[in-house]
């Protein structure tokens, strides 16, 4: 009968006396909880405890978790520890000696930092020693440990049980695959080299899985109690942490509700054991099943019980030798009467391959029942309960650890004696309790040798010998050693001697140790024990016949071991020589083995392919600025270029880059290389990597057009600056060479192959060699969906001629129109050229609410922000909106660095006042926030106040600049753009409105005038970049340069803009520009509200004050 | 024996009614469009659903992706704003286009489909859209005309499709089987036949075979809708 919960309570609270492995339980409990509180309140805290640096806020909310995992950790062994539980000890004596070995590998594999692994290895494993003392130290005292045994399970250990194995499981799939288990609860995955707390969360659900799962099969009141109780309070927790926004929903809420689940139904179990009574005798599923496995495995792998084979039959009396001590002679007394011995070999090598068998040493055993003989003669082959005792021994150890090191290390050890059954001793290797708990004694059977026994030295001359002995009726004492020191001594108190040898069926005979005649084992090994046995013997065969017959059917026999329905045979006459049937079945059997290694060998390649292809982890950066420039926003899922496909490209194809030289990577293009970084390696900037269904891939990012370089003369090393133009990258001929090689020969697997293999040694190489199965990907389907991919890029972009754009220029709104597959034949030819530079990103957050884009046809920067991300790549389904979003975020205050030359104050402040009275009105305050104040209804031109005009449009015919870029953006892309991320109606931390579907694109008509911070880097200047420096744009258009060059990054001072007048320089052939050329036109911003016609002393001293934005 | 009979068809009872409710949430299930369409009479008479439960409509994602698909049974460019239909900026549809779910998200015509009117403004700016001009109605054969051309050309296929829907969203498991197995095929077809049933509901498909048939409204609404029509058109714009 269980205790009902309230009872449980009130020893909760005073526990009565317990033994020291409760107590050590307890107080190491007491120091889990704690760690986990801490870990829990303050994760920072810990973290800096265990100097395991700064945390991110994914590590911060998922080590939260491990907090309150170890906390509830920490109760369970507080709670267990309290009431006293054996079960419990078993299940934490079993758990924690793991926890320093699953440690070690993960230290060892940077997955956790060493702190950790240490702290938790040697809290395990002190609490393991400590309760494995306190254990010992129960036993020879003789202490009671735990409760009187029950037999079978209640319905509430068996729901802990159940959600034990569930957590294993859970914890087991997490610490194996914790990106797919992240992907799967859509947590923001950080793909950083380092610590993933997660895998140490899994572990920790594992843990406490198994403990549940030892604590409920050994079906322990005071686990039960501890677990409901835990339960309970993690689910709370959980809930608790989730409303406080410090862990994610989906994790939350799976946590809580595994939590909740568990302490619900095992409540209800438990209410159910009180009304109706804990089902007494029922074997537990998951015993059973675990217990028919194993069956199976020996029974079908090896048509044998592993530790119980076949063997010779006796039948045999027992006298007791009257030992003094009155304990003991009761015991003896107990034993007299009959007894029915099987003798065989320790382990069954019955259809094991010869080599094997030759390598496991015999170890006689004795399996021996106790009875009563009813009869003369009787033979007992049921075990009758609470009557008859079932003993196994075996010679090779006094322990079972010591029994499986000898036999596995070939059989020398511990005076094991494999042909000579008589000269063995027999170890029981369970502590029996006897006279009524009074006494724990071990329990040997020694054999009486004599003078004519000789010393056999084989398998038939060790039989022969035992023949002889039970003809003449030879004798073994039952000997035992109270438990305590090894060196107590082993006292004789009954003698067997045989009577006659016979013949049973030996699948009939089952032995079943278990309590009877006074002796009552206990310990760790008798716990599984009553699990497996009856299960066991419930499953096995029932004949020796049927046991042959069930040889021939193979999976089917998995179901029915487990099941425990014996095969229904017809009566079929006994087979009395099991060994005519094995050959020919031992060939089956092999075959089995093979087959299910070959089963096993595929689900493990499946998992690992499943892992592998869900794969999706992207680089990170800690820092912003590198996340900026290096950072992904998603699109390599969809276009990303593997790795290894992007840096053999221009070794392959040297002929289309611009400067047709190898070793170079793609710097001939303009892109940004690090000063250090071997450019056929290393990734420019502005190139994102992610690691996509197992393939690393990469792909533009924002910075690929958005950070640019500035040399301070021919000679200097470049630096490089974050958010401004990138008006040396040429994006066009990038792509230009991207659609033209898929047409090339030269582009297929195996050349593509060959260059890899050529390269993939290099030290400078960002990611491991291609392992096969890359290689099958990139052989047969990358290479060629690749070039698809490209092909089709290039015919839908076809009516934008790109080479017209030159470095730090893009057609922005054509390429819309080419994902929406506008059908461009028909299109108005004065749309089809829409070229511009690249413009700054810098200072964002001012510039909410103004209107953007050169032509202001959004006034959304978050859309904005969706808009250009697919130029990376970044389509609706794929995009990675929380890195996108980081991205966003910096820009909103990313500031522009100040000009680093020379600056003549007192100019620069004549130049302020003509600056307010020309500039300001358009082109705002020179510092953020720009404007004084936004226009009403967006009409500004003609107010007279000033600053107001920023970030507005400024009608055609007044600003007068190139028009092509205006008319290559419609009214029909602008609605058709309406339906850009529709469906997407979920808040994604992006400003209001929601849904993150375009709906503030309009077509105007002209050009916004945009805010002018850190305007000296911004050059050449216009839409268009029709005006090389800022001196030329306060000319009229007549005297602007008509001819220059871009794509030199040296400053030219003197004129405030790039050096435009210089054709090749460094190797390097600069873009020439033409202003005669469409879209190209550099009038406009003219006249004298423009501040051409200002006097040349104003001028200067305007030129001066601008160099201070 | 008998038991466990009764056991085993309450366990496919209850299957079936799992796979019941699930299907009726596929197919059936209405939920209302959102509450901005209803707040104001020019949304709801542009964008309003007019008995969405009567016309069958067309799946949302097969709206949207067949003028990026057959850019070559196009007139023009600027997608459904080529086929004649007045489009408002920063709106995800056209005017007299009616979004709605039920079961999956249908779109189905209105009466603005026809009964709105969009004046160019020239090249350098959106056109001004009005309510309804007497005599004036939206031909809508040119959208039927390319909606069967789509239903007849060979690419009219789920992998086409899904191959440009892949591009805009990631369609659940649920709305993909849907997609592939019954709605492309049934949706071909009846693209075929008659588009203008599947988009309109049958009132509004006579109304608009034979405009001087009795009008499609109820007696209900029809007063209301012709007062606030009449103040439309003495507005200014008009």
């Amino acid at each position: 009968m269980m205790s009902t919960l309230a009872a449980m309570l009130r020893r909760l609270m005073k526990p009565g006396s317990r033994t020291h492995s409760a107590r050590s339980v307890e107080y190491f409990g007491w120091l889990d909880l704690g760690l986990g509180c801490v870990i829990l309140i303050a994760p920072s805290l810990a973290a800096w405890l265990l100097r395991i640096g700064a945390l991110t806020a994914h590590d911060t909310s998922i080590l939260r978790m491990v907090g309150v995992l170890v906390a509830a950790l920490g109760m369970l062994y507080v709670v267990s520890g309290r009431l006293n539980s054996e079960g419990f000890v078993v299940a934490s004596l079993l758990d924690r000696p793991l926890v320093p070995a699953i440690m070690t590998v993960l230290w060892s594999r940077g997955i956790l930092p060493g702190s950790i692994a240490i702290a938790f290895s040697v809290s395990d494993f002190g609490g393991f020693l400590h309760t494995a003392l306190a254990w010992r130290a129960d036993l020879l005292r003789g202490d009671n440990i735990g409760g009187p045994a029950l037999r079978g399970q209640s319905r509430a250990a068996r729901s802990v049980e159940l959600f034990g194995w569930l957590s294993v499981l859970t914890g087991l799939v997490v610490l194996v695959m914790p990106l797919f288990v992240e992907t799967m609860l859509r947590l923001s995955t950080p793909s950083m080299p380092g610590p993933n707390y997660f895998q140490l969360a899994g572990l920790l659900v594992g843990g406490i899985g198994m403990l549940c799962v030892v604590g409920g099969s050994l079906f322990d009141e005071g686990f039960l109690f501890a677990s409901l109780l835990t339960r309970l309070l993690a689910a709370i927790i959980f809930a608790v942490l989730w409303r406080t926004d410090r862990i994610p929903a989906t994790l939350a809420l799976v946590c809580s509700a595994a939590c909740l689940g568990g302490f619900l139904w095992s409540l209800s179990a438990w209410r159910k054991d009180l009304l109706r009574g804990v089902s007494d005798g029922r074997v537990p599923v998951v015993a059973r099943w675990s217990a028919g496995f194993f069956s199976f495995v020996s029974g079908v792998v090896r048509n044998a019980r592993t530790f119980h084979p076949d063997g010779r039959v006796f039948l045999g009396s027992v006298r007791s030798l009257n030992p003094e001590d009155a304990a003991l002679a009761e015991a003896a007394n107990h034993l007299a009467g009959s007894v029915l011995m099987r003798m065989g070999m320790g382990v069954m090598k019955k259809g094991m391959p010869r080599w094997l068998a030759d390598a496991i040493p015999d170890a006689p055993s004795i399996s021996a029942r106790f009875y009563t003989a009813s009869e003369p003669g009787e033979v007992r082959l049921q075990r009758r309960a609470g009557e008859d005792l079932d003993m196994l021994s075996t010679a090779g150890g006094d322990r079972l650890w010591k029994l499986l090191v000898n036999l596995s290390t070939g059989g020398r050890m511990y005076g094991l004696h494999p042909f000579d059954y008589f000269r063995n001793f027999y170890f029981a290797d369970v502590p029996y309790r006897i006279s009524a708990g009074a006494l724990d004694v071990w329990v040997r059977l020694s054999p009486q040798r004599d003078a004519t026994m000789g010393a056999p030295q084989s398998g038939s001359e060790r039989e022969e010998q035992l023949s002889d002995a039970g003809a003449r009726h030879a004798a073994i004492h039952i000997e035992v050693q109270r438990v305590g020191p090894s060196t107590n001594a082993f006292i004789p108190i009954a003698e067997i001697r045989f009577e006659q040898e016979i013949e049973v069926d030996q699948e009939a005979l089952h032995f079943d140790p278990v309590a009877g005649r006074g002796f009552v084992p206990h310990g760790f090994l008798t716990e599984l024990r009553k699990a497996v046995y009856p299960a066991s013997s419930h499953a096995r065969s029932s004949s020796v016949a049927e046991r042959a017959s069930r040889e021939h059917r193979f999976f089917k026999r998995l179901l029915l071991y487990c099941n425990g329905t014996p095969v229904r045979e017809e009566e079929t006459p006994m087979i009395s020589d099991v060994q005519s049937a094995t050959p020919r079945h031992g060939q089956r059997r092999w075959v089995s083995i093979l087959l299910l290694g070959a089963a096993a060998i595929l689900l493990i390649l499946g998992l690992y392919l499943a892992q592998r292809f869900t794969r999706d982890r992207p680089v990170d950066y800690a820092d912003d600025v590198m996340f900026f420039e290096r950072g992904s926003t998603g699109g390599e899922k969809m276009n990303g270029i593997p790795y290894w496909v992007w840096v053999a490209l221009p070794e392959i194809f040297p002929e289309y880059l611009p400067d047709k030289k190898l070793g170079q990577g793609y710097s001939s293009f303009g892109m940004i290389y690090e000063p250090g970084d071997d450019p056929r390696y290393a990734l420019p900037l502005g190139m994102s990597r992610r690691n996509v269904r197992g393939l690393d891939v990469v792909y533009l990012n924002c910075a690929a057009c958005h950070t640019g370089t500035v040399r301070d003369a021919p000679g200097a090393q470049p630096r490089w600056i974050p958010g401004m133009p990138a008006h040396q990258f040429n994006l066009g001929a990038w792509g230009k060479f991207l659609t033209t090689i898929p047409k090339d020969q030269k582009f297929t697997p195996q050349r593509l192959l060959d260059q890899i293999d050529a390269m993939q040694s290099d030290t400078h190489r960002l990611v491991p060699k291609p392992d096969l199965i890359d290689r099958l990907i990139f052989r047969y389907y990358a290479v060629y969906l690749m070039r698809d991919k490209l092909l089709v890029l290039g015919q839908r972009l076809s009516f934008i001629d790109n080479s017209t754009w030159g470095p730090g220029r893009v057609d922005t709104f054509n390429a819309p129109k080419a994902l929406l597959n506008f059908p461009m034949d028909h299109a108005d030819p004065r749309e089809l050229m829409g070229n511009c530079d690249f413009p700054s990103v810098w200072n964002q957050g001012p510039r909410k609410g103004m209107q953007l884009h050169w032509d202001g046809n959004n006034t959304s920067v978050d859309e904005r922000n969706l808009s250009a991300a697919f130029g990376t790549g970044a389509y609706p389904p794929i995009i990675d909106k929380d890195r996108v979003l980081r991205m966003a975020r910096y820009l909103e205050t990313a500031q522009p660095p100040a000009y680093p030359y020379a600056i003549d104050k007192s100019l620069a402040a004549q130049g302020k006042p003509v600056y307010e009275t020309y500039c300001m009105r358009c082109h705002g305050t020179p510092q953020p926030p720009f404007r004084h104040s936004a226009p009403e209804g967006g009409e500004c031109y003609n107010t007279a106040s000033h600053a107001e005009c920023v970030g507005t449009v400024i009608p055609i015919e007044q600003i007068g600049t190139d028009p092509s870029r205006l008319h290559s953006y419609t009214w029909q892309l602008a609605v058709n753009q309406s339906t850009l991320y529709a469906g997407y109606e979920k808040d994604w931390g992006f400003d209001a409105p929601y849904p993150q579907r375009f709906h503030q694109f309009r077509k105007t008509n002209g050009y916004a005038a945009m805010p002018l911070d850190g305007i000296w880097l911004r050059g050449p200047y216009l839409h268009n970049g029709s005006v090389p420096n800022l001196r030329e744009l306060l000319e009229s258009s007549s005297a602007r340069t008509k001819l220059f060059y871009r794509g030199n990054d040296v400053f030219d001072q003197e004129n405030v803009g790039f050096v435009s007048d210089v054709e090749r320089q460094g190797g390097r052939e600069f873009y020439r520009f033409d202003t005669a050329q469409r879209g190209n036109g550099n009038q406009g911003h003219e006249g004298k509200a423009y501040g051409t016609e200002l006097s040349a002393e104003e001028k200067r001293a305007l030129l001066e004050y601008l160099k201070t934005f | 024996m008998k038991r466990r009979l009764i056991k085993i068809l309450a366990v496919v009872a209850l299957l079936a009614a799992g796979a019941g409710i699930l299907a009726w949430c596929a197919i059936y299930r209405v939920v209302d469009q959102p509450a901005w369409i209803a707040s104001n009479q020019r949304d709801h008479y542009f964008y309003g659903s007019a008995g969405a439960t009567k016309a069958e409509g067309m799946p949302y994602w097969i709206w949207l992706a067949l003028p990026r698909l057959f850019p070559e049974h196009m007139p023009a460019t600027g997608g459904y704003a080529a086929l004649g239909l007045s489009w408002e900026e920063g709106r995800e549809m056209p005017v007299g286009f009616a979004k709605q779910r039920v079961g999956y998200i249908r779109v189905s015509g209105n009466c603005a489909l026809c009964h709105a009117v969009s004046h160019s403004n020239g090249p350098d700016s959106a056109p001004t859209i009005l309510t309804a001009v007497k005599g004036q109605a939206t031909d809508l054969q040119p959208l039927f005309k390319f909606y069967r051309d789509c239903a007849q050309d060979p690419r009219f296929n789920a992998d086409e499709l899904f191959s440009e829907i892949n591009d805009d969203t990631r369609l659940s498991l649920q709305d993909k089987l849907l997609y592939r197995y019954i709605l492309i095929p049934r949706i071909q077809k009846q693209l075929i036949d008659d588009p203008a049933a599947l988009l309109l509901s049958p009132d509004l498909r006579a109304h608009a075979l034979d405009p001087h048939a009795s009008g499609p409204l109820s007696d209900q609404q029809a007063p209301a809708l012709k007062e606030w029509m009449q103040a439309q058109m003495q507005s200014p714009a008009h």
